[in-house]
């Protein structure tokens, strides 16, 4: 992607000044935080073992104490004043509330009381209180242990309370402590958010920093972590007062109890949350000022370049005269001092090169000069050979004429020598019956041979004069034919007999036959003069072309055939045959196989143009080595209809 | 603060979203000596507010439950009971002695704030147009049972009567009812003693005339503690005289006090434990689940207060009152037996009423 340097300059920055933003932030994210949460983790269960160890101790300091009254018993077993010395223990004693000795049966025997209740000792006096003990199966109790109740609601203080107890014998001495201490423990040890709580076995509360709440007998065993494995020192999460709480359990062995210490899961995260928003603070923080500085470094490092492309600009406009660029980097001071050198470089190159130019634009007007004489030399070059041409062609049809000529003058030759001679025999015989007549030797028998061979002979000369004459018209026709372009209606069959008596004299000295297949009823309205024109060059072509010492005799064939209004004209020989690479250049005008030998190159290139131009008409030719030459034409029978009206008009008139 | 009153129970079976929930209280005795009665008819309350969010709440909304601590004396109940109303809750379940019932339901009428009362069940709120309702009958038909039963059951010419002037409006209340019932049968009590519960001296000296009175019948109109710290007393001397307790004494501390003592006494309760009915049995379950302890007659009567108006805030028209609603629509479908109130408000059928004979120290209902 392409962008400006300075944006360029600006992202670098960024990313470099982003590295150790996210290499902290992750190793923050990744390693510190979860460190930070283990740290508070552990401190809340360090706080909650020490509360632990706190109500255990004062717990273990109860079971010292009970431990002397139990040894004072065994020690002086004078049960008359047992219930005094128990009197004795309760009101030294900060913690027991009642001391008594159950026999067997669990019914108190002897029982101990504060001052204010020793009036109502007989109240207590046989009490059941065998539900205060252990379950039956824990029964009989180890001498020397000491064991702790459920919490109960004791029957002699009215008060939420747990009992201690052990065997002194059969007996049972039972001491009840009051746990209104306890939420005073829980009140001094909870701060600020975090609560500390104490729970029965059952998840009843019994301490909570709220005196009130501590002896509601309010249950928490909605909550799966105070009720499942109880055993085990954990952390999780319950609902008080509709606030999520972190809470740290540590079970209490003796007693069962479960040391809760819980702080609302906000503020437990709160202390990350901190740390996060510290974080987040510095990382702006250093981020702005990294875009800052950022921003500064792109701008300054941007300048020199910008001034450079600014000066390069300048250059491309033609303005030399660039500024030193401002700048503390020698790389860029030194790109400056070259490009002004560079400029004031293409400066002196520009002006040379103008000179140049002065000089080469005399030499192209020059040069221009010298080829508009030659082009006009090639243009009338052209013109003369145009006109040349025009006189070769002009020069073929005359040639074609001469044979033409020559055909029919040696045509007439034979009827006009005919009728000369008899015509000569005539005045041999003239001669012959006057001398006769002078010498009257005329005899009748000799008029009447005279008679009759001066009949003969004169019937001889008529004839041949007849036919001279014959000859003459059919010449005079195709001459005007070959001479002008005559529209007219002709039958096809009658001109191209008349085209090969005038070639009759050019054929007979050739070992050529010619052969026509053409219907005699096939009338034009055409060009015959064209027609002959096209068919005399074709037949020359052949006789031409189509022999060679391999070829010593040549047949040509024309035939003719009507399709619908086209007229399909052959003309075949079983000549040599062309060369395919002759074969397209056939029609090209000046193209022939014998320069130097009488070709002029225009006969079939006539040919091609008076098919197509004059008649209308297409020309094929195909032809293979040793197998001879076919030219197929196929020609509009009326060739008014492929005319303009203007042109067929003209040629009307003409003819008319 | 919230906290110094009672404690707002979310429990975690629903989200508190504030916005979006219906706030209802309960007021009850969450500490001293009847603390057994009014934490268990505040689990029962507790454990409706759960069951009822769990099938939906009201009418979508969440359920809040606000509870608070009278510490069993009138004048913190009508504290509580005020704060409550400011809360804005829809309606209070509570209290959970009748003489707590006393103050607060003056104050009820004032503000129009229906109370469900769980555990009062004295005549003094019969027959009143108020805004307090309850599915325990008034001790009327209960004593008039009780005192069929034990004139059926013993021999009785004369009867010693013990009253806790504490809760005087039950106490004194049921005292009337069953001298009534017994007068009726020509029966007249030839002792009748009160005394202030907490007092253990009174109680000891009480004892002692007891025991060595000549009598047919003791009966004990004290709570669990004191009838059992009596019974104790009376049976050391005297194992044979019948004695029987009214209703509020009928608690598993109770039994727990008594231990062995407890034999053959007569005790109503509010609660059959030997019900078949599955409701009443899954609930039995469900309430030791949650609170591991076994569900009492205060926790029933707690549950089926809180269905009650619950069922009312769900059921009722919007035009209409909850106390509207309760009063046209009289019988409902309760956990152990359906209830009808009457046109004031009171249970008519004495429903959960359970005449129990404490053996092996179970109460065995024998009537009805």
């Amino acid at each position: 992607m392409r962008r400006t340097l300075f944006l360029e300059l600006l992202r670098q920055q960024f990313t470099v000044a982003l590295i150790p933003i996210v290499l902290i932030g992750g190793v923050a994210y990744q390693i510190l935080f979860p460190r930070l949460t283990e740290e508070l983790r552990q401190n809340r269960q360090t706080l909650a073992l020490s509360v632990g160890e706190q109500v255990e101790a004062r717990l273990a300091s109860s079971e010292d104490h009970l431990k002397l009254i139990a040894l004072d018993i065994i020690n002086n077993p004078n049960a008359a004043s047992l219930a005094n010395r128990l009197d004795a223990f309760v009101q030294v004693s900060d913690i027991f509330e009642a001391i008594y000795v159950t026999g067997m049966d669990g019914k108190i025997d002897h029982i101990g009381l504060p001052i204010a209740d020793i009036s109502t000792r007989r109240l207590f006096q046989d009490m059941d209180v065998s539900f205060t003990a252990l379950s039956a199966e824990q029964q009989p109790l180890e001498p020397g242990r000491y064991y702790w109740s459920n919490v109960f609601i004791s029957p002699i203080s009215g008060q939420q309370s747990v009992a201690l107890f052990t065997a002194i014998g059969t007996s049972h001495l039972i001491a009840e402590i009051d746990l209104r201490e306890l939420p005073s423990l829980s009140q001094r040890l909870s701060r600020g958010e975090i609560m500390v709580l104490l729970l029965d076995d059952k998840a009843t509360l019994i301490a909570h920093p709220d005196m009130d709440i501590s002896q509601q007998q309010f249950s928490l065993g909605y909550a799966s972590l105070f009720t499942e494995n109880m055993a085990s020192l954990r952390t999780g999460t319950f609902i008080w007062n509709s606030i999520e709480q972190f809470a740290t359990v540590v079970p209490l062995a003796a007693t069962r109890w479960q040391v809760v210490v819980s702080q609302p899961l906000t503020s437990f995260n709160a202390t990350i949350q901190y740390l996060t928003v510290i974080w987040l603070l510095l990382a702006s923080a250093t981020f702005v000022i990294t875009a800052f500085i950022a921003y500064r470094t792109a701008v300054r490092e941007s300048k020199p370049i910008t001034e450079l492309q600014a000066m390069t600009e300048a250059v491309s406009q033609g303005n030399y005269d660039v500024p030193r660029i401002e700048t503390h980097i020698d790389e860029f001071e030194s790109v400056s001092n070259a490009f002004i050198a560079m400029a004031s470089q293409i400066q002196s190159r520009e002006r040379e090169l103008n000179d140049l130019n002065t000089a080469l634009e005399g030499r192209v007007a020059e040069r221009t000069a010298e080829l508009m004489s030659i082009n006009e030399a090639l243009t009338n070059s052209v013109l003369r050979l145009e006109t040349t041409m025009e006189q070769l062609v002009q020069s073929e049809k005359l040639a074609s004429l001469g044979s033409l000529v020559a055909g029919i003058a040696h045509e007439l030759n034979t009827p006009i020598g005919n009728a000369k001679i008899a015509v000569t025999s005539q005045q041999d015989y003239i001669r012959d019956v006057r001398q006769d007549l002078e010498q009257g030797r005329l005899t009748k028998s000799l008029l009447d041979q005279f008679m009759e061979d001066i009949d003969s002979t004169a019937d001889m000369a008529l004839r041949n004069m007849n036919r001279a004459s014959d000859l003459i018209r059919s010449f005079k026709q195709v001459a005007v034919d070959q001479t002008s372009s005559n529209l007219r209606t002709f039958n096809l069959a009658t001109v191209i007999n008349e085209v090969l008596v005038t070639l009759r004299p050019t054929l007979k000295r050739s070992p050529v036959h010619v052969e026509t297949q053409v219907p005699a009823n096939i009338d034009m309205h055409s060009l015959p003069g064209s027609v002959s024109q096209v068919l005399t060059n074709l037949i020359n072509n052949a006789v031409h072309h189509g022999l060679s010492d391999n070829h010593k005799s040549l047949t040509i064939n024309i035939s003719a055939d009507l399709k619908d209004d086209l007229v399909l004209l052959t003309v075949r020989d079983n000549g040599i045959g062309m060369p395919a690479e002759n074969i397209k250049r056939a029609f090209d005008p000046f193209f022939t196989t014998k320069m130097g030998q009488g070709g002029s190159g225009l006969g079939l290139n006539i040919v091609h143009r008076m098919v197509r131009g004059m008649l209308k008409g297409n020309i094929e030719l195909t032809s293979r080595e040793g197998q001879g030459t076919t030219f197929v034409m196929t020609l509009p029978r009326d060739v008014t209809g492929q005319l303009s009206a203007t042109q067929a008009n003209v040629m009307m008139n003409h003819h008319g | 603060m919230l906290r110094h009153f009672g404690l707002l129970l979310c429990l975690p079976l629903f989200a508190c979203d504030q916005s979006d929930t219906v706030t209802i209280g309960f007021v009850g005795s969450l500490t001293g000596s009847t603390a057994d009665i009014g934490s268990q008819a505040r689990n029962g309350t507790i454990l409706a507010v759960e069951h009822w969010n769990e099938a939906g709440g009201i009418n979508g909304k969440a359920i809040e439950l606000v509870t608070k601590d009278d510490k069993n004396e009138p004048d913190i109940a009508q504290l509580s009971f005020n704060a409550l109303v400011e809360l804005g809750v829809a309606g209070i379940i509570g209290p959970t002695s009748s003489s707590n019932a006393e103050a607060i339901i003056p104050l009820a009428n004032k503000a129009q704030m229906p109370i469900i009362g769980t555990t009062v069940t004295s005549d003094l709120f019969n027959d009143q147009d108020d805004y307090f309702f309850r599915p325990a009958a008034s001790t009327r038909s209960g004593t008039e049972q009780l005192s069929d039963f034990l004139t059926a059951q013993f021999s009785i010419q004369h009867y010693a009567i013990i009253t806790d002037l504490s809760n005087a409006a039950f106490t004194g209340s049921w005292k009337a009812q069953f001298g009534q019932w017994m007068r009726e049968k020509g029966i007249e009590p030839n002792f009748e003693q009160d005394f202030v519960s907490g007092d253990n001296l009174a109680l000891l000296d009480v004892s002692q005339q007891l025991a060595l009175m000549d009598t047919d019948l003791i009966v004990l109109v004290t709570n669990a503690r004191d009838s059992a710290l009596l019974i104790k007393q009376i049976r050391s001397i005297n194992t044979n005289v019948p004695i029987a307790t009214s209703a509020w004494a009928g608690t598993d501390e109770f039994l727990r006090l008594i231990g062995r003592d407890g034999e053959g006494l007569i005790i109503p309760r509010y609660i059959n434990d030997a019900s078949d009915s599955e409701r009443f049995r899954l609930l039995q379950v469900q309430y030791e689940e949650r609170f591991q302890q076994r569900m009492g007659y205060a926790a029933l009567l707690g549950y089926n207060a809180s269905q009650l108006l619950l069922t009312a805030m769900t059921q009722k028209d919007k035009k209409q009152s909850i106390k509207e609603y309760l009063l046209s629509t009289k019988v409902f479908d309760g956990v152990l037996a359906d209830f009808e109130l009457n046109e004031f408000g009171d249970e008519v059928r004495n429903a959960f009423y359970f005449i129990t004979e404490v053996r092996d120290g179970q109460f065995m209902t024998l009537e009805p």
